[in-house]
């Protein structure tokens, strides 16, 4: 299930998200979100198109999404299965849960933790089942430095490129680089250390979407994932007004993946 | 065309020149001045430049990755400062940043840096490896996203 629900830019469609390009490049079979739309449809500024005015409802609907996600995690207990799993703090902070207590009161034990926190990444299992805790990924690509500072963005960039060699490491594959994500981190903090023009433009994102997208063909900017198939999604689609659709840069193959798993559920 | 030519034996001055059907494009570094010229789309010379930024062994792989990204994109000089860019790629390949860092905002080039953040995943890598190791074959990877209100401009 894929993540992310920005309000669609009607102005920009080319334009593209930090977290999808950065999940799918960790190399993930399928994505899914806890959040089943954009907070303000229709928004027309930033920071209306970004907003996190949420219900409580949708709000506690999200932390539903999560205990679903760790309840499927558990079916695969015994055949095994590696699951990344964003922290979630908006909503777990509005709704004043705790992600390990959801984690552990269905059994998940803490094996260990690497590098600090936020950009942690905490490593939870029950039996073959391994869920991997990291903050936001697209924080990897965010150049907003009165959000997260350069030092996050960067050793959130090694995060992202922890988790592809994790997720490597889970399908039998070795992880020797290239580490794009790394690279795009440099390549971010020296552009907006060097130009601030480079950061007023948004270069540096740009840069980190190209890296993470080459790697793994998203440049062909295969079009939108629509985040949750529901009715009033798919009339607001057939109306031609609707939210969900930006431009993911998301694979045919993640495309199918999801849009079978919203079926199927 | 040269290919990242120095002027005289022990300078880090360089030369980039490509030229195009419809022109060239000069990017000059040396010790006193940068300067870039270009009377051509920078996508046209893609090919040649990059030839000569190849061939450069001073030139860091992930600098030489992002001038590719850079040169390629799709609309051109759409951001403008894209020559700006350019400039500082090189100079950054050249250890010559210094001079153009804002104060209070400087991060050093140093490969180190990049060195140092393999080392850690490496090194994170191997801490999980005793972890897969216990289990069998696994039959999926999945991810769950948040939302959050970062925006990834």
């Amino acid at each position: 299930m894929m993540s992310w629900p920005p309000c669609k830019d009607e102005d920009d469609r080319e334009r593209v998200y930090n977290k999808p390009t950065a999940t799918e490049y960790t190399g993930v079979d399928s994505m899914r979100d806890a959040f089943d739309g954009p907070a303000n449809p229709n928004a027309k500024t930033n920071e209306e198109r970004y907003s996190t005015a949420y219900t409580m409802r949708k709000f506690n609907s999200a932390i539903e999404e999560i205990v679903d996600f760790v309840l499927k995690a558990l079916k695969y207990v015994l055949s095994g299965c590696v699951f990344l799993l964003d922290k979630n703090d908006l909503a777990c902070g509005k709704t004043r849960e705790d992600l390990h207590d959801i984690l552990t009161s269905h059994g998940f034990k803490k094996e260990t933790t690497l590098y600090e926190s936020p950009n942690d990444i905490i490593v939870y299992t029950k039996g073959n089942a391994i869920i991997l805790v990291h903050g936001p990924l697209c924080v990897g690509g965010t150049i907003m430095v009165e959000r997260a500072s350069l030092d996050d963005m960067l050793l959130r960039c090694l995060v992202i490129d922890t988790l592809r060699g994790t997720v490597c490491m889970a399908k039998g594959e070795e992880f020797n680089g290239p580490y794009l994500a790394i690279e795009a981190g440099m390549m971010q903090k020296l552009l907006v250390d060097g130009f601030h023009l480079a950061r007023e433009y948004g270069v540096p994102a740009a840069f980190f979407r190209e890296y993470l997208s080459n790697s793994s063909n998203l440049a062909k900017r295969l079009g939108a994932v629509p985040k949750k198939v529901t009715k009033k999604c798919l009339d607001s689609y057939a109306n031609g007004k609707y939210v969900h659709r930006p431009k993911y840069p998301i694979s045919q193959r993640n495309r199918e993946r999801y849009m079978s798993h919203r079926t199927l559920k | 065309m040269k290919d990242g030519s120095t002027s005289h034996a022990g300078s880090r001055d360089k030369t980039y020149q490509a030229e195009g059907e419809t022109g060239q494009m000069l990017i000059r570094i040396d010790i006193q001045r940068l300067s870039v010229k270009a009377d051509a789309g920078l996508s046209e010379l893609y090919d040649k430049f990059m030839v000569a930024v190849n061939n450069d062994p001073t030139v860091p792989s992930w600098i030489k990755r992002a001038l590719c990204i850079m040169l390629h994109e799709r609309g051109g000089d759409r951001f403008g400062g894209k020559k700006k860019m350019i400039v500082l790629l090189l100079e950054i390949a050249l250890q010559r940043k210094e001079d153009l860092c804002v104060p209070g905002e400087v991060f050093q080039w140093d490969d180190n840096v990049f060195i140092g953040m393999i080392a850690k995943l490496k090194e994170a890598l191997d801490a999980l490896k005793p972890l897969f190791a216990r289990f069998p074959q696994l039959e999926g990877i999945m991810n769950h996203c948040s939302y959050d209100e970062l925006a990834s401009l």
